[in-house]
């Protein structure tokens, strides 16, 4: 494996492990929205019930 | 350039190698560079598009419950756009050396790319395939949504019912509750209805045999007046009625007639014997024997300094009425009505002298009561044996405005004052009474009040007279 190459596949490594962070703080924020929304469906059905 | 085969491992991310298949061979350095630069392209492309599809979904949810999109959220999940194409710019500038990347290259690279990796459309039609599940997602999302309000609504009807549920339990309760009242109210009503309704009959039955008596003696009079025979009869007959008397009978024999009245504490009167229910209370029966003057058992004593047996040691002494008919001892006579009695003995006008006179000795040396029964009898007061009495009858003797009398237990009776202490009733020992004091007693009440008495007595429910006073024959 050429030296390039190896550089290649850091650079690659790099990039994929920034997506995935990405990816999992989508996913985090994308988790709180929907608990929040939930949150708010309870709160308005206490509301309704109470 | 080293032709050498490169296999970029990306098996760490799996959507990667399902989306985009990352893990191709290369054979060149270039080659692999060009493929970063593809797939770089292509990842953050579709990260972003995940990215817009997230605010599109949260910003359709919000609008459609009615829920609040919070800013921040939207602005980080744009801000993860641009870090995407922020870290896809920094990896084509580390792998071109700083170089801008231009067109050209890019062209450049497609065109490899379509040549040597999967081609573009064919990843448009998974992209497609995709959302094609995001969208059959979101149809599902939205079923759910759906359910939820179903669930909403089954909870809000369910609310509803609960308390429609709540709200009929306790009207229903509460009209029970009223219903019941109403029920004992017309079960009073109607022992009350039957209670007056017997009175009526016996009061009525009561006024008519004075009617037919006077009516019939008047018709015999008129009728028999020529015949001396029949008048001699008839002067026989009131002569008999007068000589049957209380008052002519106690002044004649010197005895006193006492009515015993029990209380709870003394002894229960057996149910044959009185038309009162048992747990009717003393001051009660006093009052109903005040009011209606019913026929009576009764008991005679004398002042002879004997030890004198009486059937209770409270009652009402006597000042007129009619001897119906007397005998030595117990006759046990049951009541058939108010005004009746039965398993009388014939009893003559001798026979109740002889009676009233009569010492009969029990075993333990006093003298054992006689049974006197008496109609329409009228008083001269209430008869004690002791001189302390309890509150219901020192009430009572307020009430009615009636003497108390004292009788000693050797045959002698006296006048009394009553004294009220603190939770005590005193009587006060007066002078000696004489059965002929008692005989010429004024006192009655009057009118008025026995039809209040009445009026009252009718409101309980204190008779148990039964079938056997609808066949009363009162002549």
């Amino acid at each position: 494996m050429s030296e390039e190459t190896e550089k290649y596949k850091q650079i690659w490594k790099k990039f994929q492990d920034k997506i995935s962070f990405l990816k999992k703080r989508r996913s985090e924020v994308l988790k709180d929205i929907s608990k929040k929304f939930d949150q708010q469906q309870i709160d308005k059905i206490r509301k309704k019930i109470g | 350039m080293h032709k050498e085969q490169v296999i970029i491992e990306a098996k760490k991310k799996p959507e990667a190698q399902e989306n985009h298949e990352t893990s191709q061979s290369v054979e060149l350095p270039e080659d692999l560079r060009r493929q970063m630069m593809s797939e770089s392209e292509k990842e953050t492309t579709f990260f972003k598009g995940e990215c817009a599809d997230g605010i599109a979904q949260a910003e359709s949810r919000a609008g459609k419950d009615g829920l609040v999109f919070d800013g921040k959220d939207k602005n980080k999940l744009e801000s993860f756009s641009e870090e995407a194409d922020e870290t896809k710019t920094e990896l084509l500038t580390a792998i071109n050396g700083g170089a801008e990347i231009n067109e050209t290259v890019v062209e450049k690279t497609d065109i490899e790319l379509n040549r040597k990796t999967k081609n573009i459309r064919e990843y448009k039609r998974d992209i497609s395939g995709v959302f094609e599940s995001v969208l059959k997602n979101k149809v599902k999302v939205e079923n759910i949504y759906t359910e939820i309000d179903k669930i909403q609504l089954d909870i809000d009807s369910l609310q509803v019912n609960s308390i429609k549920k709540i709200f009929n339990y306790f009207k229903i309760n509460k009209l029970n509750k009223e219903r019941l009242t109403k029920e004992e109210q017309i079960s009073l009503l109607r022992k009350d209805i039957s209670s007056a309704e017997q009175l009526i009959i016996e009061l009525s039955d009561q006024i008519e045999v004075k009617d037919k008596t006077e009516k019939i003696l008047k018709y015999t009079k008129d009728h028999f007046k020529d015949s001396p025979e029949y008048m001699d009869k008839i002067e026989k007959i009131e002569k008999e009625h007068e000589m049957r008397s209380i008052k002519s009978s106690i002044i004649r024999n010197n005895a006193f007639i006492f009515h015993g009245i029990k209380d709870k504490k003394s002894g229960d009167v057996k149910e044959q014997e009185s038309a009162l229910k048992q747990e009717v209370s003393q001051d009660v029966r006093i009052k109903i024997a005040m009011a209606l003057e019913p026929s009576l058992s009764t008991s005679s004593f004398r002042n002879d300094g004997a030890k004198q047996r009486l059937w209770s040691d409270i009652g009402l002494l006597l000042r007129e009425g009619h001897i119906d008919a007397a005998d030595s001892s117990d006759m046990h006579t049951e009541v058939k009505g108010i005004n009746d009695r039965d398993n009388l003995k014939i009893t003559t006008t001798s026979d109740i002298d002889r009676i009233m006179m009569q010492k009969r000795k029990t075993w333990d040396g006093m003298y054992w009561y006689n049974e006197i029964v008496v109609r329409n009898p009228k008083y001269a007061g209430l008869c004690v044996s002791s001189l302390e009495i309890n509150k219901d009858l020192a009430k009572l003797s307020e009430e009615l405005d009636i003497p108390i009398f004292f009788h000693d237990g050797k045959g002698r009776v006296f006048e009394t004052a009553l004294q009220s202490e603190t939770n005590k009733f005193i009587l006060i020992q007066g002078r000696e009474v004489t059965p002929s004091d008692i005989a010429n007693s004024k006192y009655d009440i009057s009118q008025e009040k026995r039809k209040s008495l009445i009026q009252e007595v009718v409101k309980e429910d204190i008779f148990h007279i039964d079938e056997r006073m609808k066949d009363v024959q009162l002549l």
